[in-house]
């Protein structure tokens, strides 16, 4: 079965004064139907932005270098934007970090919901009406047919974050991006959030490729998680077999770093010592070598992917031993 | 916002009466107008009596005073020229004046729009840079020279245009004549307008283009167009309500010059012979009536303004 | 074990009055603080914790001064900081370290100007010492003394808050509020700030507010801690009593909310809270009733009636209490250090509903326990 989405060395580059500074190199992951794949990595470390890819939302002192995004099996860095356009809220829709500014302030709810509708779906105003208040019903808002007049800055985060959930369904698309549609809200309206995402995804049999920092956003929420470091993907497996058997260094630094509110807290945190290079395009071999405490002289080398047990893939030299990729 | 109305009207009075105060002031520290038609023909007699006449023997803050006791009785003074009351002067005027002004705004305001947007668009294409070089030349040529080179090009050298007056002489007063006799002098006030202006649209459609909602729109895809002319110019367009609230005192003064190049018929030209004159009575006048439709124009702004953006409310 | 107060929180208010009022009706308020009795002992570190809105960076800004109250009193060393004289006596004694790195710090001024102004302007060591003091706060806070000619834009967010630590520190205050020093920080950076500040407050004897809203952080480096909903204190207990015993409806909500590290977990039951905490207005049927009662699973037609006030659950202090070599120290001490003991150590509920169920069990256990040695 072939995947939903797949990414296939994919290369962004930022240019500044006209040199190319490379964000991402070779990341390469598929999301399949109805799964929710987690990137998940710290700032900096290219999720985002490839996140940002798939639709061709990248600004415009960033491009993509070199690589494939298949989507059904066809690629869409080699459609044009009306093409893009008709993908674009209907067959992936998107959701963002930012809710406080992710809202048209000048636009009734009603109004942005409805135009996507209206576009995609070719309802006429009042079934586009219709199905724009039942999906605000849907995500949880009450009263939708008020929330439709309202205004943006008339709502709370959460509610804003719904509503753009509500949206990004809108026209039943196979998959949805979400980047860090969690980081901006307190936590216990993050729970609501993460418990609606994962109804919806039951009931709609949605595929999710969902951004995070947030590694307890993953252990909720992931089928399969991708561990992104400055630019690279270095570990990949289902969610799981990461938490019980992190494998990277990275990936086992981060999680010995989080503090965690159920255990003890005389417990010392593991800081991992350095922090992560800014300019890490230009480093050859492993990019986790400065703060590794495993590193030897092999790391200079480019790291491949190495499957250590099924579906479980490390970039790491320590695992050499093990099935190639 | 009835509430909000109400307060700004009532804050506005003590802002005119301070207007006048100051004009006065100022206006008195410019002179007599009597010392204007003083010669050795006139005796100091005749002209001590004409100064009594006009009650000008009086200290200045008395004549202040009194001039104020006829503005509240609707009374605003007779030229001391013309003997005219000031109200029928500047009435007779002041229509000529806001259909240049009106006509000049909405065209200034119309070019910079379309090629504010058009220039954000196509930032640091060639086209972008045309547009703001002459944005650039728009601004910087003074305006009574652009004038005067129209008024060479058109009138004199291929004799398609008036170059004075409101109406062509002889014929009855009809629309394509006015028309045609405003086109040169809306040219030059409407290009001052657009080209300061250019500038201000596209910088405010470049911000509200790096907003995060214009991503979300994007990511919907509902396509260019319509993230352009919807939701970006619609948020682009509430700075840009400021600024027009503040080009319109401008435009008072830029009327002025313009209005006594082409002859135009509006309260620049008869201000200007009032300062010359010292007309102390229809400068009061044109002051506050300038006064009037400078607040009137800010209190219209900002209540564009909560049409606009549906985060103010008052 | 002397427990003495350092800063004293008596009914503190900070009131916001609501825009677009219409002339002649009631004002009504948005009440970000309301009313908050706190007790900051030397030596130790506080945690507050709540979500956005509650008031808890409000309220940490009126400790440091930079609010002012609407009503009550921030007593600084027994002396009220309202009073600008105080204040300004005490200026070095209380100091803040913020959330946003990049804003806190002027981009136009290198890391070694940030630091030499404050040395130079309270006289903190002479002139020509300055230099070498920088340095060695520098190196305190784990960055190398050569990167002070930097400007902040050069330094990565952990760094930046590591320097904010710095300044804070640079005028040896007594009591450091700390706004949400890790939550814009990468989770591997937290740690080593988090690690960084338990340091320095242990060797430093500083007291601090840890204002979090972030629960794992706040329950790493806090000594005890207290739950903010709505401009009051719902709950405040030493930390692992909290943990072990969240009896408030909101601290249990909010415990529940934290995500769980294992994905084997994820299907266990949990409360989660629906709706969103509303501002306070000025409806007077809020006045008297529980705050959290929109919201509360296990609210009661009285709880809309009684009005809300934070109880004493029970205290830990100890009975026996020994000194560093084992021996029992003489307990009967003079009543009013006692008193501090048993404050610093007791746990305080808001909700009379769930305190009053815990101390029947608790007495239907001893009973139970009594029995079964009988």
């Amino acid at each position: 079965m072939d995947p939903l989405l797949k990414i296939e060395d994919l290369n962004i580059a930022f240019y500044k004064n006209k040199t190319a500074v490379s964000k991402t190199k070779n990341v390469s992951f598929e999301v399949n139907k109805g799964e929710i794949l987690c990137i998940v990595g710290e700032s900096g470390c290219g999720k985002s932005i490839t996140a940002m890819s798939v639709l061709g939302l990248l600004p415009q002192n960033a491009s993509i270098t070199s690589g494939k995004i298949l989507f059904q099996n066809k690629n869409l860095l080699e459609m044009s934007q009306k093409q893009l356009d008709e993908i674009r809220g209907k067959d992936i829709s998107m959701i963002f970090q930012d809710v406080m500014n992710s809202l048209n302030p000048v636009l009734t709810i009603g109004y942005q919901l409805i135009e996507s509708i209206t576009k995609h779906l070719g309802y006429e105003k009042s079934k586009a009406k219709e199905h724009a208040i039942s999906l605000l019903t849907r995500v949880g808002l009450k009263e939708a047919s008020s929330v439709m007049k309202k205004f943006p800055h008339m709502l709370s985060g959460g509610m804003r974050q719904r509503v753009m959930i509500a949206m990004a369904l809108a026209n039943n698309p196979a998959l949805l991006i979400a980047d860090e549609p969690t980081t901006a809200l307190d936590v216990t309206i993050q729970l609501q959030i993460i418990e609606l995402l994962k109804g919806l995804q039951k009931d709609l049999g949605m595929s999710i490729l969902l951004i995070t920092h947030d590694m307890g956003v993953v252990a909720e929420l992931a089928d399969r998680v991708i561990v992104m470091y400055a630019g690279e993907c270095v570990e990949s497996s289902d969610v799981k077999t990461l938490f019980e058997n992190p494998s990277h260094p990275y990936t086992k630094a981060l999680l010995a770093a989080i503090p965690d509110a159920s255990k003890d807290s005389s417990i010392e945190l593991k800081s991992i010592p350095g922090s992560v290079p800014i300019d890490y395009d230009v480093i050859s071999g492993c990019r986790f070598y400065d703060r590794c405490q495993f590193a030897s002289s092999a790391c200079k080398e480019n790291q491949k992917m190495h499957e250590i047990e099924k579906e479980h893939f490390v970039r790491c030299m320590l695992f050499l031993n093990a099935k190639d990729e | 916002m009835l509430k909000y109305l109400i307060r700004r009207i009532l804050s506005a009075i003590p802002v005119l009466f301070g207007i006048t105060i100051i004009d006065y002031v100022i206006m008195s520290l410019a002179g007599n107008p009597l010392s204007m038609i003083q010669t050795a023909k006139v005796t100091k007699a005749a002209v001590e009596a004409k100064k009594a006449a006009l009650g000008l023997d009086q200290p200045v803050y008395m004549q202040y005073l009194t001039w104020l006791k006829n503005l509240l009785h609707g009374n605003m003074g007779y030229s001391l020229q013309s003997y005219e009351p000031v109200s029928k002067i500047i009435g007779s005027h002041i229509a000529p004046t806001l259909l240049l002004m009106g006509v000049s705004l909405l065209i200034g305001f119309a070019i910079a729009i379309v090629f504010g947007v058009y220039a954000a668009v196509h930032k640091n294409e060639k086209t972008d840079y045309a547009i703001v070089t002459v944005s650039f030349l728009g601004i910087s040529i003074p305006n009574f020279f652009l004038a005067l080179i129209l008024i060479y090009i058109f009138t004199i050298r291929l004799h398609i245009l008036p170059s004075s007056g409101m109406t062509t002489q002889g014929t009855g007063a009809n629309v394509s004549d006015t028309i045609v006799h405003m086109i040169m002098p809306v040219i030059v006030l409407s290009s001052y307008i657009a080209g300061s202006n250019i500038r201000y649209v596209r910088s405010s459609v470049l911000e509200i283009l790096q907003k995060e909602y214009l991503i979300t729109a994007k990511a919907k895809g509902i396509g260019q167009r319509k993230m352009i002319l919807v939701h970006a110019l619609k948020n682009a367009l509430i700075p840009i309500i400021t600024v027009l609230g503040m080009q319109i005192p401008v435009l008072f003064g830029g009327a002025v010059i313009v209005e006594q190049i082409f002859g135009w018929p509006g309260l620049g030209l008869i201000t200007m012979n009032a300062i010359l004159q010292r007309d102390y009575p229809v400068i009061m006048g044109v002051c506050l009536m300038t006064a009037i439709v400078v607040l009137a124009a800010n209190l219209i702004t900002d209540l564009i303004y909560a049409l606009v953006d549906p985060t103010i409310q008052y | 074990m002397d427990k003495k107060i350092l800063v004293e929180v008596k009914n503190l208010k900070k009131y916001y009055p609501k825009k677009n009022q219409i002339l002649f009706q009631k004002k009504s308020f948005v009440k970000a603080v309301d009313g908050i009795d706190l007790s900051i002992y030397e030596g130790e570190t506080l945690g507050i914790v709540g979500e956005s809105g509650c008031g808890k960076s409000t309220m940490g800004r009126q400790l440091v001064g930079l609010e002012s109250a609407t009503s009550g009193n921030v007593i600084f060393k027994g002396e009220d900081i309202s009073n600008r004289n105080v204040l300004k006596e005490n200026r070095t004694n209380i100091q803040m370290v913020f959330q946003n790195t990049s804003a806190s710090l002027n981009p136009r001024k290198t890391i070694r100007e940030s630091l030499y102004a404050p040395l130079h302007f309270h006289k903190i060591v002479p002139k020509e010492q300055i230099e070498s003091e920088i340095e060695r706060l520098l190196e305190i806070v784990g960055l190398p003394a050569t990167m002070k000619n930097r400007y902040p834009h050069e330094f990565s967010g952990g760094q930046r808050q590591r320097i904010g630590i710095a300044r804070a520190l640079s005028v040896r205050p007594d009591f450091v509020v700390l706004d949400e020093p890790v939550s814009a920080l990468d989770a591997s950076v937290q740690a080593s700030i988090l690690n960084l500040l338990k340091k320095l407050q242990k060797e430093l004897h500083l007291t601090c507010l840890f204002i979090g809203h972030g629960l794992s952080a706040v329950r790493y480096g806090s000594d005890r801690i207290a739950v903010m909903y709505l401009g009051q204190i719902m709950e405040i207990a030493p930390t692992d009593e909290i943990f072990k015993n969240p009896l408030h409806p909101y601290t249990k909500a909010l415990f529940d909310a934290a995500p769980v590290m294992d994905p084997t977990k994820r299907t266990q039951k949990r409360l989660i809270l629906a709706g969103e905490a509303d501002e306070i207005s000025d409806d007077s049927q809020k006045e008297t009733g529980c705050l959290f009662y929109d919201r509360c699973p296990y609210a009661l037609e009285s709880c809309q009636h009684t009005k809300m006030k934070l109880e004493l659950v029970k205290s830990l202090y100890p009975a026996d209490v020994t000194d560093g070599n084992g021996n029992k120290e003489n307990v009967n001490k003079e009543n009013e250090n006692e008193a501090q003991e048993i404050m610093y150590h007791s746990h305080l509920c808001a909700c009379p509903v769930k305190t009053k169920e815990y101390l029947q069990n608790q007495n239907s256990e001893q009973r139970q326990e009594a029995h079964e040695y009988a």
